[in-house]
């Protein structure tokens, strides 16, 4: 059966060559760690602005989080939120386990809207693959472990009917590691939706997201209409398009499962769409392998994001 | 009826699913395992895809109470299997979020006394599934669980309630785990309490399940959180009937020996380990056979008459069907030849004559001599070394007249000796022809860029999937895949002709292999290893000079096995990348040193031996290099590695180089 609810969040997008100025604005600003240069460029940016710029962590393999180093708890990110209405996310340098948790907050905090920061690299580092020169390869995080975020974890059961999306990025590890650690062959039971960054960031990058996946998708069975397409740079395609699929799919579908292995702004869609569905009588949930980014895996900065999502009227 | 390609595609238990009575293929070890007369636990231990879910699956309740089975016997009810699988990534989220360890532990044991408070309940709708059954045995809608009530009052009474309360249980632990900050824990059940009180009432109310002992087997274990191993190792230790805990786990599965108590689980006095992969060696090629020929059946069951099978004798465990399977070496004879002619191989010989009547192959080979003449004796032609009578010790004198130590004219007389039928070091079936011709065939395959022909036929395809029946299976898929000559009449056996499957089985190959990637958190880095071995590998096997043919192994001989290594060393064998030769060879030095091995199963892929031969000498830096370096140092391994050795003469048991 249809799902009847609908999207509600709004999102004000903005994109330039450089920082973007509204976001200095911002009285909080939550950043991560800078692996590569253009996350070094939007934490260095951001330390200029006015706000209190604090750095925060999630170990997902103990739910613990810290604030400025510091170990910290639920309560503590809540009163750091409390009383700012302009809050920023640094989402170059968060992960998506980071952004979750502070994304929950941000409700019973009592705020109403949300600004990330992205920026896009000017390039990933990559090698030929040795034995197809024409591919190529890319090793931009590892030690991926799937491991469920609370407040975002249903249990996946066999032999009940679920769904699966997967948004895909350049490394078909993820995807390759999600089947085998579920062991995802059943089509019976199981019904599988990929969601690639079309256009991408640069023209031809989206032939790196189909062709590394080809044969994991033939493995699957998966056919065109199982592929869907949403640009890769923007939050709220990403969000919409979860959305559209989960309310086709239906509540005789299960557990509607999301892994954002691909963009950051394909994860920040999967993390409003799951902030935003979280409780309902149809469940939704994250299945996310939390990778470490590799030191340097992009080069220079390419066009800077600024989005706002207003996240209650 | 399913099409021949389809009946071997199934290869993951999990695609059966739970009732495998009608599936399950009896191995010669079913009985040595002592799992239906188990007192104490049980761990078991083998590789990916080397049956543990299957033979679990086969234990539990779905399977020895299905409908399909005609009769269960009294002595069946006192082992009753329970299987749990656990979501792993769900498991994960069993920490901290400002809770404590001690409430975690809770949450972990809640869990287990509703899942296995559930297999409890549906074993017994297992067992009573048919009218028949329901006669005999019954009973259900009598019991009265009140006495549950005492741990939780809304328990209920009956088993429909309980069932009920402990759906409902998992879901409040579920919402609890969601939403940590504004919901307190749910009423937490000590598992082992609950379900020894809940098997005790039902022993009581329902006297057919007086002698049953309630087994559970906890599939994927290696995947669990470290405290939840520790938590799992007690039970495993201290339970005794009526309630026992088993484990399956890859290889290295066990994190920690430690329980959350003050003692260490110990092999033999705690619990007994079986070697999946190490039971099924001894029989495997049969059992490859036997379910080559079941899945055939499924396709085309018309089949029957003509293969040396009977489908009922393959599901037996009686002792007399067992004995005519595993103690009848006729049997066991024809099944291997019955297979032999489905999947029908070139021997190294035929493909030395296949090499003689191919043009292009003939080429590479004439043209391999001539170089090494050109050098070392101008005078001779190759015409001179090159005999169709003779493939083999062609093709083998190709590899020879590159070598430094073998005189060109030396070589000569003794082809001519062999081709006059004088003896010699290249008579038929000499010592030098046998050590020489897979590698000297290879090569010249290699060079002439074509899927080698030997990667092909039944025991090369046993060879290949060592021990591991998923692996069987997706070589055969592939296979019957590739194979698209129907046979003439529907009464005739299919036979796949060695072309065909030696290609089907490098992409089946190239497949597995890049699966390797998805294999744990090192995926990746364990695809790197295998990639670059691989091509280390075949640059020896192009060697023209094949003075060290099939070298597909190495041992590290220098540098230091540091923890990382140590890791990496550990995951690889985990998921049956590499294999850790457990004979180890005693140095003068009295030093033992290990072989790992290249799982042969990506052989075809990089067109080198699955055989077992001849090892390579590496340090721990080159390993690391292979797993974490990048493509150009790795580029700079294979051409540093794959260079031919030094030339060493190898000596026979008699002294005589070989």
């Amino acid at each position: 059966m249809a799902i009847e609810a609908r999207p509600q969040y709004q999102f004000r997008s903005r994109s330039s060559g450089d920082f973007p100025g509204a976001i200095g604005a911002a009285t909080l600003v939550f950043v991560g760690e800078a692996v590569d240069d253009r996350g070094e460029a939007s934490i260095g940016r951001l330390n200029q602005a006015n706000g209190k710029v604090v750095k925060f962590n999630f170990d997902p393999s103990q739910h613990a989080i810290a604030l400025d180093g510091v170990a910290s708890n639920t309560r503590g990110l809540r009163q750091l939120v409390a009383g700012h209405d302009k809050i920023a996310l640094d989402t170059t340098t968060l992960g998506l386990g980071e952004i979750l948790q502070i994304l929950r907050c941000l409700e019973p905090a009592g705020c109403r809207s949300i600004n990330f920061l992205y920026v896009e690299p000017a390039s990933y580092q990559h090698q030929h693959v040795a034995s197809h020169r024409l591919d190529q390869e890319f090793t931009l995080t590892n030690n991926c472990k799937f491991s469920a975020v609370q407040g975002f974890a249903h249990e996946y059961f066999p032999n009940h009917p679920s769904s699966h999306v997967f948004m895909l990025g350049f490394e078909p590890a993820r995807l390759l590691s999600a089947i085998e650690q579920r062991n995802l062959e059943d089509k019976n039971r199981t019904s599988f939706h990929m969601v690639v960054g079309v256009p991408a960031f640069r023209p031809g990058w989206e032939s790196n997201s189909i062709r590394a996946h080809l044969q994991a998708m033939e493995n699957l069975q998966l056919s065109e209409a199982n592929v869907k397409y949403c640009q890769a740079n923007s939050i709220r395609e990403a969000y919409l398009t979860l959305w559209d699929l989960y309310r086709t799919l239906g509540d005789d579908q299960g557990c509607f499962f999301v892994s954002p292995l691909g963009t950051k702004p394909h994860a920040l869609g999967a993390a409003l769409f799951l902030l935003e569905t979280k409780g309902f009588d149809s469940p939704t949930s994250l299945y996310y392998d939390h990778p470490n980014r590799i030191p340097k895996r992009s080069e220079s900065t390419g066009t800077w994001h600024h989005v706002e999502v207003l996240i209650r009227a | 009826m399913t099409n021949l390609p389809e009946a071997f595609s199934k290869n993951r238990n999990e695609e059966t699913g739970e009732d495998n009575w009608s599936d399950f293929i009896v191995p010669h070890f079913i009985h040595d395992l002592g799992i239906k007369s188990q007192t104490k636990a049980h761990v078991i231990e083998g590789g990916r895809g080397c049956g543990k879910t299957t033979l679990l699956r086969y234990f539990c309740h779905p399977t020895q109470f299905s409908p399909r089975r005609q009769k269960v016997r009294a002595d069946d009810l006192n082992h009753i299997g329970l299987y749990w699988r656990a979501d792993t990534n769900f498991l994960n989220s069993f920490s901290g979020g400002d809770q404590d360890d001690a409430v975690w532990r809770a949450a972990f044991d809640h869990l287990l006394a509703c899942e296995l408070g559930k297999e409890i309940v549906r074993s017994l709708r297992s067992l009573n599934c048919t009218e028949v059954r329901r006669y005999e045995y019954g009973g259900l809608d009598r019991v009265d669980l009140s006495a549950l009530q005492d741990m939780d009052p809304e328990i209920g009474a009956s088993l429909d309630d309980l069932e009920a309360y402990l759906r409902r249980a998992r879901r409040k632990l579920s919402m609890w785990i969601n939403n940590l900050d504004c919901k307190e824990h749910p009423t937490f059940l000590p598992a082992s309490t609950f379900l020894l009180e809940l098997i005790g009432i039902l022993k009581e109310q329902l006297p057919y399940l007086k002698d049953a002992t309630f087994a559970v087997f906890i599939d994927e274990y290696e995947n669990l959180r470290e405290e939840q191993q520790k938590f799992i190792n007690g039970m495993l230790k201290h339970a005794s009937p009526p309630l026992l805990f088993n484990i399956a786990m890859k290889r290295n599965g066990l994190m920690t020996g430690a329980t959350i108590g003050a003692e260490a689980i110990e092999d033999i006095s705690d619990y007994r380990t079986i070697d999946l992969e190490a039971a099924l060696e001894r029989n495997f090629d049969l059992f490859a056979a036997e379910l080559l020929f079941f899945r055939l059946l499924e396709a085309r069951p018309e089949l029957e008459a003509y293969l040396p099978i009977k489908v009922e004798k393959l599901r037996s465990v009686e002792a007399d069907d067992m004995r005519e399977r595993f103690d009848n070496p006729l049997y066991k004879q024809q099944v291997l030849a019955a297979a032999a002619r489905i999947l029908p191989r070139i021997t190294e010989h035929d493909a030395a004559s296949e090499i003689l009547s191919d043009e292009k192959l003939r080429q590479v080979l004439t043209d391999r001599i001539q170089a090494a003449l050109t050098r070392r004796a101008p005078q001779l032609s190759a015409r001179d070394f090159i005999n169709d009578q003779h493939a083999a010790a062609s093709v083998v004198v190709g590899s020879l007249l590159h070598r430094d130590r073998e005189k060109p004219e030396e070589v000569f007389k003794e082809f001519h000796s062999a081709i006059e039928g004088k003896g010699g070091r290249l008579a038929v079936g000499s010592d030098l022809i046998s050590n020489n011709l897979f590698g000297s065939v290879n090569s010249i395959y290699l060079h002439a860029q074509r899927t080698s022909i030997l990667f092909s036929g039944f025991v090369a395809l046993t060879l290949m999937a060592r021990n591991n029946t998923r692996h069987f299976l997706e070589l055969a898929h592939r296979i019957f895949k590739a194979y698209d000559g129907e046979p003439e009449s529907k009464d005739t056996l299919p036979i796949v002709p060695p072309e065909v499957q030696a290609s089907a089985v490098r992409e089946a190959s190239e497949l597995i292999l890049g699966q390797v990637k998805g294999h744990g958190t090192y995926g990746p880095q364990l695809y790197t290893l295998a990639q670059c071995l691989g091509s280390v590998f075949r640059e020896r096997h192009r060697a023209e000079k094949q003075s060290e043919p099939e070298v597909n192994h190495f041992t590290i001989q220098t540098g230091d096995m540091t923890p990382n290594i140590r890791r990496y060393m550990s995951e690889a064998e985990k998921w049956s990348v590499l294999f850790l030769s457990r004979e180890t060879k005693m140095k003068t030095t009295g030093a033992q040193s290990f072989d790992f091995v290249l799982n042969p199963v990506f052989a075809p892929n990089f067109q080198i031996s699955y055989r077992k031969k001849r090892s390579l000498q590496v340090s721990s830096t080159q390993i690391l290099q292979m797993l974490e370096g990048d493509q150009s140092a790795r580029d700079q391994l294979v051409r540093e590695l794959g260079k031919r050795a030094p030339e060493s003469v190898h000596l026979d048991l008699f002294g005589a180089p070989i």
